[in-house]
């Protein structure tokens, strides 16, 4: 599905629109270090991706927001050894997993909260299970189909709040709730600039997109 | 999305917004659409009018949580010596929880095995998510242990470690490349078959590392000529008289133990015999608690009472035993036929016939031409003193072993055991007396025994008990440590020693006797590439430092370790492969853990990793070795592939695990894995042009034709599981009858017969649907003789280097001070909470205990360190130093401390783990050979891993 942004009439869907753009480019970012994205980061691409998106919309995050986005080790293989050594794979698990639930409380309730979320609204896991539910790529994707949908609820005239109700409380029940504490580990764990930021940034844009749920549909 | 990614972020300012979906994907509600929560395809999107209007998050939690589907699956590669059956349900493509698959049918007169499964079993699926998994392939970026890794895609990975294989094996000889499964890794099924063919094929050496883990009941090879010889559990249910000997069931069986309590409340007596007060010895009517390392004179004393007492089964010892033989007084060897006859055989020997008052020759030793344990009209004499002329003229005294066995017991009086052990006569005597009275006994002995340096002198006392007794081989009865029933098929995929062993089983008229298997195993042992792991890690990973010292062995030996060592080498005895003068280049392991397990592994962290051009671990997660490694390859959870749980005699049924979920990321089954492998080796070859080659051992090694070889030429198909695992039920005895379709079905196939004799399976006895099952049957029923020197059970060990070391009869001698002169004596066990390493991290088996490393202490001795509860201590001796908590606790005796199985090494302070402190010296009688059963084959008589009793100082860290 795909939808033209000049043609959005409405600036509710316009926002709505540049939200799912965000989180897609969120899941991008968070996603393996290959040589591409290593790209990316280096020549700029990601932070202007995130800058362009970020200072666009009223969440009041500017630009500083973003610092440290460009910054990646020159060879590829530095970025993408860190990133495994902090997010995927070390003894007993990583120091810093990118898995939601393992952040506190029952791990396999907080995966099927999500679950719960994704059937709720009609979608499931892909049968070829290359991220768990509780995964941030995994919670970024269905923040990305939310926001979509929702975009095209303010233009076909459909009342987004339902959409909105769903994108706080994700929002408020998973990523809002462990991301501050991935960055605290990650604080301690790396001197790589890049990881840190990108954290710092999504902690600051998740709960920023909370309130601005909230501000349109209360806080419930 | 993942593919455009970097122009998405260069076109992010562009006009269109697509909605890109990769981990999720459309699925119809049934509210919204078909219901289409099963299918393969994704669903379209639906329009907004359709999707429910979410208000809440309580509704989310107005449906209930329901299943896509429930899969019958287990837990298939792991070593626990259990086989329970699991419904798995699943939603989503992931398994969530699981249940026991309460399927057994109950044996005639007994109780049921229902349920079956334990805490371990119940949480596998959140272990199988936990971020610990290995999600792809990888290669080390960095130094070892450097924490750097690499991804790598699959092709990439098997080239790389193709190619090494080649370059070594080209260059080196096959035989440089090790293999390891550690006994860790073993399924019978699929999986084993994979790995076990390719290496085979390819001339690798298969580390033999059942003595390495610690788990070779050396004496029970001494007594028996065997040692896999169990039978079901519940036939303990037919037990009078239980003796839970150095073992702790109420951990390690958790599924089986309530046939223990079962025959309690039917009027049995269960005595715990341990130095601590366990979680098993709660539930006994009785404990002993003998000073730790003194159980073998605790057995002899009780031997003592039932021979002076004359309480033994003395038609049971005529026949099944060597206590009848004729013992020379002047040697204190047997009297042979060679000394009475020149020319005659060495392994032909006497009895004093009663009914004809002459010596006769006895029928059915290794030598004998009648291969029967029948006795006939004669009647072997117990006592007395006898005089026989030998060859030369000369006449020598002689009697029945079993006078001068009772001579010999009189060294271990109940009083005298007494100030060895601790424990008072009256107890000895009462047991001894109440064990010879049962109508069945039993000793339950497990594993915990082999751990120990003088386990043989420990085992063989436990074997002469149940020998004076009349109950080995009897329903109910006998010591019990533990068999497999054998997957015939998987037996002849794996190995070319199989298929020897099948065209000789599937030629013969009659089915080979054990005797006649043990032979051929004799023969194949000697020509490939097996190697034990102890000697192995002497040779070339540094632990001669600590198995020739003088002070950590046994000071009654009458030579050096070396000595043994350099003589059982040239005799032939000792083999290890490859030899010192070409070091392994490879070493490439699944599942297992080593520098975990091994003893003093930062010795052999040292030592033979620098030899090693190559390090690859296939596995489900990182281990503690898997970080000191090159090549990581990513094994499927054992929900997501199909498999066969190795089949333990405990439980009468096979039980399968069948794929009920994808595997996470890009992990692959090992039969995939390895089929894989196989086709780049070939490839690869050809490549280069690789001429056959001939390997030490005189095999022809062709791998420009490998796959063909490991696939029998496309019988096998590394793309399709299930047919090879649907031919492995078909061609087994064991699932006779059946096909993978019934096992998908119902989780598991009742056995249909024991299958082939063979390394793993000595039971020795037919099974009878509808009734427990006994070992040994073979022996005691059917007279075929024991596949020993003398065809009987043998007390007797009369090999030069026994009767030097003063252990040609069961002795009993002091644990010797390995480690060091200190006070305290290191113990262990294995744990409730893990199969080995496996579950030692996960959360919430944690939670049950201390969460982290704890080593258990008599207060008494905390108290005297000035030690409280939960304090860091440090843990040292001459080799290594580890750092833990301490919990004095009330249960452990005086001079012990436990710290029980394989915490993970970063789960200890600085990463140093209580291995660091364990040397391990292995007792140089066990390579021992040229006497009858007296020899190495592969997964048999082998040194053993002995951490328990190293000796050790603890101050507060």
């Amino acid at each position: 599905m795909t939808m033209e942004l000049a043609a959005l009439a409405t600036e509710p869907g316009r926002v709505a629109a540049l939200r799912s753009r965000l989180y897609a480019v969120l899941a991008i970012a968070f996603g393996f270090p290959d040589e591409e994205l290593h790209a990316a980061i280096r020549d700029g691409s990601v932070a202007r991706a995130i800058t362009d998106v970020v200072t666009a919309l009223p969440h009041g995050l500017g630009g500083a927001a973003t610092l440290g986005l460009a910054t990646a080790p020159d060879a590829q293989v530095e970025l993408e050894s860190e990133y495994i050594r902090l997010f995927d794979v070390g003894a007993a698990g990583p120091p810093c997993p990118l898995y939601g639930g393992v952040y506190g409380g029952d791990r396999m309730k907080v995966m099927e909260d999500a679950v719960r979320f994704y059937n709720f609204f009609a979608l499931r896991l892909a049968p070829t299970l290359h991220e768990l539910p509780d995964h941030v790529t995994t919670e970024l994707e269905f923040l990305h189909y939310l926001t979509f949908r929702e975009a095209e609820a303010h233009e076909q005239g459909v009342d987004p709040a339902s959409l909105l109700r769903a994108e706080r409380d994700f929002l408020a029940r998973h990523l809002c709730r462990w991301v501050p504490k991935l960055r605290a580990r990650l604080a301690k764990q790396t001197t790589c600039a890049f990881f840190p930021a990108l954290v710092q940034f999504a902690e600051a844009f998740f709960a920023a997109d909370r309130a601005y749920a909230a501000s349109i549909v209360g806080e419930g | 999305m993942e593919l455009t990614r970097r122009t998405f972020l260069r076109n992010v300012g562009a006009a269109a917004l697509t909605l890109g979906l990769s981990r999720l994907e459309m699925a119809c509600r049934s509210d919204v659409g078909a219901p289409t929560s099963t299918s393969t395809s994704p669903a379209a999107t639906p329009a907004l009018a359709a999707l429910p209007q979410y208000r809440t998050w309580e509704d989310l939690y107005r449906e209930r949580w329901t299943w896509d589907r429930v899969v019958k699956g287990t837990h298939i590669r792991t070593n626990c010596i259990a086989g329970c059956s699991w419904n798995l349900f699943v939603k989503d493509g992931m398994v969530w929880r699981e249940e026991q698959n309460a399927i057994y049918k109950p044996s005639k007169g007994v109780p049921d095995m229902n349920p079956r499964g334990c805490q371990k079993g119940g949480c596998y699926s959140q272990l199988m998510y936990e971020p610990s998994r290995l999600k792809y392939p990888m290669r080390r970026a960095g130094e070892r242990g450097s924490g750097k890794w690499q991804r790598l895609e699959w092709d990439a990975a098997l080239e790389q470690v193709a190619d090494k294989l080649l370059d070594v094996a080209l260059k080196d000889g096959p035989d440089c490349v090790v293999y390891d499964h550690g006994t860790t890794n073993i399924d019978f099924g699929t999986g084993t078959a994979a790995e076990l063919r390719f290496f085979t094929l390819f001339g690798a050496t298969v580390m033999d590392s059942w003595a390495g883990v610690g788990d070779l009941p050396m004496g029970a090879i001494q007594t028996w000529g065997h040692f896999n010889a169990d039978g079901t559990s519940d036939d303990w249910f037919h037990s009078d008289y239980i003796l839970v000997w150095i073992a702790n069931p109420v951990y390690t069986r958790i599924p089986d133990v309530h046939f223990m309590w079962e025959a309690r409340y039917r009027g049995a007596t269960v005595v715990s015999i341990a130095p601590d007060y366990n979680a098993s010895s709660v539930h006994a009517d009785l404990w002993l608690n003998p000073r730790m390392g003194t159980d073998a004179a605790l057995g002899l004393a009780m031997a003592q009472v039932i021979v002076a007492e004359n309480l033994f089964k003395a038609d049971y010892v005529r026949e099944q035993t060597d206590l009848p033989f004729l013992v020379r007084e002047d040697t204190g060897r047997y009297l042979r036929a060679s000394d009475v006859t020149a020319g005659e055989r060495e392994d032909v020997f006497f009895f004093w016939d009663e009914v004809k008052d002459t010596p006769a020759i006895v029928p059915g030793s290794q030598g004998h031409k009648t291969q029967s344990l029948d006795l006939g009209a004669t009647r072997p004499a117990l006592a007395g003193r006898f005089t026989v002329t030998l060859a030369d003229g000369r006449t020598v005294g002689a009697r029945p072993l079993l006078a001068v066995m009772r001579d010999h017991l009189e060294t271990y009086t109940p009083e005298r055991a007494a100030a060895i052990t601790g424990v008072k006569p009256e107890v000895i005597r009462r047991v001894a007396r109440d064990m010879a009275a049962a109508k069945a006994a039993m000793i339950f002995a497990s594993w915990g025994s082999c751990k120990h340096y003088h386990s043989d002198l420990m085992q063989r006392t436990m074997c002469l008990l149940m020998a004076l007794t009349g109950n080995q081989g009897r329903r109910g009865g006998g010591m019990r440590v533990g068999a497999w029933y054998s997957v015939d098929e998987m037996n002849r995929l794996t190995s070319d020693f199989h298929i020897a062993t099948w065209k000789r089983w599937a030629a013969a008229l009659v089915p080979p006797t054990a005797r006649d298997v043990e032979g051929i195993l004799d023969q194949v042992t000697r020509e490939r590439p097996f190697t034990a792991t102890l000697p192995f890690l002497y040779v070339h990973g540094g632990l001669k430092e600590v198995a020739d010292r003088p002070d950590f062995n046994d000071p009654a030996l009458p030579r050096k370790v070396s000595d043994y060592v350099r003589e059982a080498t040239k005799e032939g005895w000792l083999r290890v492969s490859p030899p010192a003068e070409r070091p392994p280049r490879v070493y490439f392991y699944t599942g297992m853990n080593p520098l975990r397990r091994w003893p003093a592994p930062q010795i052999v962290r040292r030592e033979l990793w620098p030899k090693l051009e190559l390090i690859v671990n296939v596995n489900v997660k990182m281990s503690s070795t898997g970080l000191e490694s090159d090549v990581l390859l990513p094994a499927a959870g054992y929900y997501e592939k199909i498999g066969l749980k190795y089949p333990q005699s405990l439980v009468p049924y096979v039980i399968f695990g069948d794929r009920a979920v994808a595997p996470v990321d890009e992990a692959k089954s090992e039969w995939e894995i390895f089929g894989l492998l196989a086709r780049v080796v070939q490839a690869r070859a050809q490549a280069r042009g690789a001429q056959p080659i001939t390997d030490a051992h005189g095999v022809t090694r062709d791998y420009a034709r490998f796959y063909d070889d490991w696939s029998m030429g496309g019988e096998l198909d590394e793309r399709d599981e299930a047919a090879t695992m649907d031919r492995m039920i078909q061609k087994s005895s064991v699932t006779k009858g059946f096909t993978w379709k019934d096992a998908q079905r119902d989780g598991m196939i009742p056995v249909q017969a024991i299958g082939h004799y063979g390394p793993h399976n000595n039971i020795c006895s037919e099974l009878t649907p509808g009734e427990t099952l006994y070992p040994q049957k073979w022996f005691t029923e059917g007279k075929q003789p024991w596949p020993t020197l003398t065809g009987r059970q043998q007390f007797l060990i009369d090999h030069p280097w026994y009767v030097a070391a003063g252990e040609a009869l069961p002795v009993h001698k002091e644990p010797p001070r390995a480690g060091g002169n200190y006070p305290l004596r290191l113990t262990g066990g294995h744990t409730r909470w893990s199969i080995h390493a496996i579950w030692r991290d996960q959360r919430h088996l944690l939670r049950l205990q201390r969460g982290e490393p704890v080593m258990y202490m008599c207060r008494a001795d905390a108290e005297r360190r000035g030690l409280t509860d939960h304090d860091y201590v440090r843990v040292f001796n001459d080799i290594g130093s580890f750092t833990i908590r301490v919990k004095p606790a009330a249960g452990v005796q005086p001079g012990q401390v436990i710290v029980y199985h394989a915490w993970e090494n970063f789960q200890f302070r600085d990463w140093i783990q209580s291995q660091e402190a364990v040397p391990s010296p292995w007792k140089p009688l066990h390579v021992a050979g040229g006497y009858g059963h007296l020899r190495y084959r592969m997964f048999f008589a082998a040194p053993s891993h002995a951490p328990r009793g190293t000796t050790v100082e603890v101050e507060r860290a």
